[in-house]
């Protein structure tokens, strides 16, 4: 994290709000993504593209996949009345929980923290792809697709456009 | 008053929710450090203060949990009148750690 913040900001630092993300995405790996805890694979990768002061991640598991994961635990049906499709069930996850009004078992506030992070222009260009659901949320699309994806993959960028959320 | 630097009393690095997920969870901060810490300044009759700041950062299960376990031991509102919170660096933690002290009085 101290050489990312190098990159954009041209110093060392924390950025506690990026790496408590990180967590979620990790501890969502964790939780989420495989039956067998044994078998947890997931890959974090960073690109510094010094000249353009920006680095670029990517977090992928390879695990069931979000929508597939609960498709497993709960009554999917009941909660895609209330969606008009897995893509739109996602960008309420992520954008505000979708807990209270469906009752589906987020106990943490792992997604909507990933989405804040956004939000608050600490990180740009998030894009998320899990099983049939491609998110792109600055270009405003949220659709299902046609390769079928297991797993969650994340993608995101720190340029000089985000806000300065770093501490020496 | 009786204070907690989380990085420097406890883990520059936090984990996450329980035992089962890893070293330096929001369990293992409540069992080893902040229940008694808490419990001592009842007794002296001060606030305790815990100090966020220095951190490589939280995540919300760690915040969540730590403060939950404290406020089902000692009651949401007492916890939440005696606790004086420092986070300058991530303001935003202050409101996830209330959500976790009130957390048994919603379910």
């Amino acid at each position: 994290m101290p050489k990312a913040m190098e990159t954009v900001w041209g110093e060392n630092g924390r950025c506690p709000e990026l790496f408590g993300t990180i967590g979620e995405m990790l501890r969502n790996a964790c939780d989420h993504a495989f039956t067998n805890g044994h078998k947890i694979v997931w890959h974090l990768g960073v690109s510094h593209l010094e000249h353009q002061n920006t680095v670029k991640f990517s977090f992928v598991d390879n695990g069931v996949g979000i929508i597939n994961n609960y498709n497993n635990r709960t009554n999917w049906a009941k909660v895609l009345a209330v969606f008009k499709n897995n893509a739109a069930v996602l960008e309420k996850a992520y954008k505000k929980g979708i807990e209270s009004q469906t009752g589906l078992p987020w106990r943490g506030e792992g997604l909507p923290t990933i989405y804040e992070l956004y939000n608050d222009n600490i990180i740009t260009n998030l894009v998320v792809i899990t099983n049939n659901v491609y998110l792109d949320f600055d270009k405003n699309i949220f659709k299902e697709i046609n390769v079928p994806f297991s797993g969650t993959y994340y993608f995101w960028k720190v340029d000089k456009t985000c806000k300065p959320a770093y501490f020496v | 008053m009786i204070i907690i630097d989380i990085p420097k009393d406890f883990s520059r690095t936090p984990g996450w929710r329980t035992y089962e997920d890893g070293p330096f969870s929001g369990e293992e901060f409540f069992d080893k450090l902040l229940k008694d810490s808490f419990a001592k300044a009842k007794n002296k009759g001060v606030k305790l203060k815990v100090i966020l700041d220095g951190s490589d950062g939280y995540t919300t299960s760690f915040l969540n949990e730590a403060f939950r376990l404290l406020g089902k031991e000692f009651g949401s509102d007492f916890v939440w009148n005696n606790l004086i919170i420092v986070s300058n660096e991530v303001p935003k933690y202050i409101e996830r750690i209330k959500k976790g002290v009130y957390a048994m009085e919603t379910k």
